[in-house]
């Protein structure tokens, strides 16, 4: 009798452990998966993402980098290395630079999205850009999409505007295509299509270093975007520095070779030269008249835009 | 080959050559410093110079001669009055000086006849004005090859009496033209044009006074064009000691020869003057002009001038500077290389802008 209740307590021991690994398991987050699960069910809302180690920060003042990988896309050594890379930018630039990996907008827009975890995260009226990179399944037609670029503050405006668009046409190219199904979770890069987010990041950061410079840098910059967007213009560039160069350089060796007619008008005597016929015999005359038209249209204000918010959207199908 | 005569002016201090000093305008010996005026060198030499048979030609050479001189470039021999060399020289060569002892040497004998100049123009400037001219007409091109401005190169300017044939005579010119005076204003949108025609002509009679033209075929007439004008209040009468330290030459070029071009200065001239007296008009068309010449002098002149030539990738640039005037003119020779640099640099420079521009703008 005594020896069958032993079994007995055995057996139930040995399920209270089993079940305790299980939970255990299930809980500490070990799998990338559950921890997706985990901040898509928002279970974890009392523990800031900063506790959990998803956020990553680098820097000081004005130069931070800020790398926020909810999802687990980037392996350690990879945001290590992003961080270092980003750090750099933001140095460079002289912004704060921050990429924010999420497939959960939190019942947000884009905009609204980026530009309150950029605000949290930076500080409001901060020189700020923020990449969001969207890694989700939920968008009808692919599996993720945008890229929502926010800069914050007048010396990101100043440095940036106008140079979204390329900058999101680059990381785009860089996320790369779908390996597979764009619609299936990728277990190793936790991302669904497997893009290369890391990648993607990488060039994030080598942008915000080429459109951030200043001085000569910058100019280098200015040059070389406008031979790749606008090669006609280019074309015409060097036709046109051509010639003139070919008439300045021409005008100048004239001067080596110039032969100056002389006039004979120099030998005339003035003093004996006499007219001895005038005659000036009115033929005819008249009038003509040109009306001009008077053309309308004056000017047109061009409103200016300050300093603020500004977001752009990109899309990869 | 026959020995030309040849004359040299002696200091009558020292019996070393005298010449002529272009700074002082007058005569000077450079062995003891003597300085005498033209006046004093004419009745010093007054009876030598008679005695010299300024009427004693130069035989007419042969046609054949002629060309002979022309391949070898040598047609005389001279004899040097002081060292007594031998000496040969070309068929232009009126004054020169020994190969030997560096003696001025004139030969009389081309200065006769039909070549006895009958005015002259001394220098008036002296060689460092030329080099000093010639170095500021030089400065600030940069394309010039290196070594183009040098001591050594400035050592090359020479001094040449240039024959001249100047032409004076009067012209009349008469001229027909279609004149239009036009005069617009405007009232409101409209612009009015009011144009008046008128028949024109004007007669005109005018007197040139010694227009040049160079009697040497070897000299780029449209360089010597460029020099003038002379100043014709500095000209005196021909006499052979003025030649004496300077190159000169006697003419190639007959009267006959030059006389085309004169005419056609002469006729481009008149024109010009004419066109002016019809100068009330905004514009002349249609207009026919013709010039008629009538008492046409020639007289023959040495006119002085600075000469430099310089050989460059085998061709010849010459410079002349007129020797009175200061007037200077000349082609340059151009620096392959430095042109490519400078083209590249401005290239350059102006692509750089259009870009950053562009950048701006575009970018």
């Amino acid at each position: 009798m005594v020896k069958h209740s032993t079994y007995k307590l055995t057996a139930l021991i040995m399920a209270l452990i089993t079940l305790a690994a299980a939970a255990a398991v299930f809980f500490t987050g070990t799998s990338a998966r559950a921890g997706a699960l985990e901040h898509i069910a928002g279970a974890d809302k009392n523990v800031s993402a900063n506790d959990r180690g998803l956020i990553r920060k680098a820097g000081s003042g004005t130069q931070c980098a800020l790398i926020a990988d909810f999802d687990n896309c980037l392996t350690d050594a990879e945001e290590t290395e992003l961080l270092s890379a980003l750090e750099t930018a933001a140095k460079k630039a002289n912004v704060n630079v921050g990429v924010v990996i999420t497939h959960d907008l939190e019942g947000k827009s884009d905009e609204g999205f980026v530009r309150g975890f950029s605000d949290e995260q930076f500080g409001a009226n901060s020189a700020s850009i923020m990449l969001m990179l969207l890694n989700t399944y939920d968008a009808p037609e692919y599996t993720y999409y945008t890229d929502c670029l926010d800069s914050n503050g007048t010396t990101a405006n100043k440095k940036f505007d106008g140079k979204r668009d390329r900058m999101l046409k680059r990381i785009t190219d860089k996320l790369g295509e779908p390996k597979g199904n764009k619609y299936a979770y990728n277990e190793i890069t936790h991302s669904y299509g497997g893009y290369d987010f890391a990648a993607g990041v990488k060039e994030y950061a080598k942008c915000v270093k080429r459109y951030g410079g200043s001085g000569f840098s910058k100019v280098l910059v200015m040059i070389s975007d406008l031979v790749v967007t606008h090669p006609m213009g280019f074309l015409v560039i060097i036709a046109v520095s051509f010639l003139i160069t070919f008439a300045i350089v021409r005008g100048k060796v004239r001067g080596y070779k110039k032969k100056a007619p002389i006039s004979a008008s120099s030998y005339i005597d003035r003093s004996s030269t006499k007219v001895t016929r005038s005659i000036d015999q009115f033929v005819r005359e008249y009038t003509t008249s040109h009306t001009h038209s008077s053309s309308g249209g004056g000017h047109g204000g061009g409103g200016g835009g300050g300093g603020g918010h500004h977001t752009s959207h990109g899309s990869h199908r | 080959m026959d020995v030309v005569q040849t004359v040299t002016y002696q200091c009558p201090n020292c019996n070393a050559a005298l010449e002529y000093d272009n700074k002082l305008g007058g005569f000077r010996c450079f062995y003891c410093d003597s300085t005498f005026t033209d006046n004093e060198i004419r009745s010093i030499f007054a009876s030598r110079d008679e005695t010299v048979d300024l009427e004693t030609e130069e035989p007419e050479l042969t046609e054949e001669q002629m060309t002979t001189e022309g391949f070898t470039g040598q047609s005389a021999l001279y004899s040097c009055p002081n060292c007594g060399a031998n000496v040969i020289c070309d068929t232009l060569t009126s004054s020169t000086r020994c190969h030997f002892c560096h003696t001025p040497v004139i030969l009389s004998g081309r200065l006769s006849g039909e070549y006895k100049p009958d005015l002259i123009i001394p220098f008036a400037t002296t060689r460092e004005q030329a080099e000093g001219k010639f170095k500021e007409f030089t400065k600030g091109k940069f394309l010039l090859p290196s070594g183009f401005v040098t001591e050594a190169q400035l050592q090359n300017i020479s001094a040449l009496y240039v024959p001249y044939w100047l032409k004076s005579g009067q012209t009349s010119g008469h001229l027909t033209a279609e004149g239009r005076t036009i005069h617009s204003w405007t009232r409101g949108n409209t612009t009015y044009t009011h144009t008046k025609i008128y028949h024109v002509e004007r007669d005109a009679d005018m007197v040139f006074v010694r227009v040049p033209y160079d009697g040497s075929r070897r000299i780029d007439d449209s360089l010597m064009e460029s020099i003038e004008p002379f100043d014709y209040g500095g000209v005196k009468p021909f006499a052979m000691s003025y030649l004496s330290g300077c190159a000169a030459e006697k003419y190639d070029v007959t009267k006959e020869e030059a006389t085309p071009r004169l005419d056609e200065r002469i006729g481009k001239a008149a024109e010009e003057e004419i066109r002016r007296m019809a100068a009330v008009y905004t514009t002349l068309t249609n207009v026919h002009c013709s010039i008629n010449y009538q008492n046409q002098q020639y007289v023959y002149a040495l006119l002085p001038v600075w000469f430099l030539n310089y050989n460059y990738k085998g061709k010849d640039y010459e410079f002349a500077m007129n020797g009175q005037t200061g007037t200077m003119f000349g082609e340059l020779p151009v620096s392959p290389m430095k042109k490519f640099f400078f083209g590249a640099g401005v290239f350059l420079a102006i692509f750089i802008v259009a870009m950053l521009l562009g950048g701006l703008f575009f970018g």
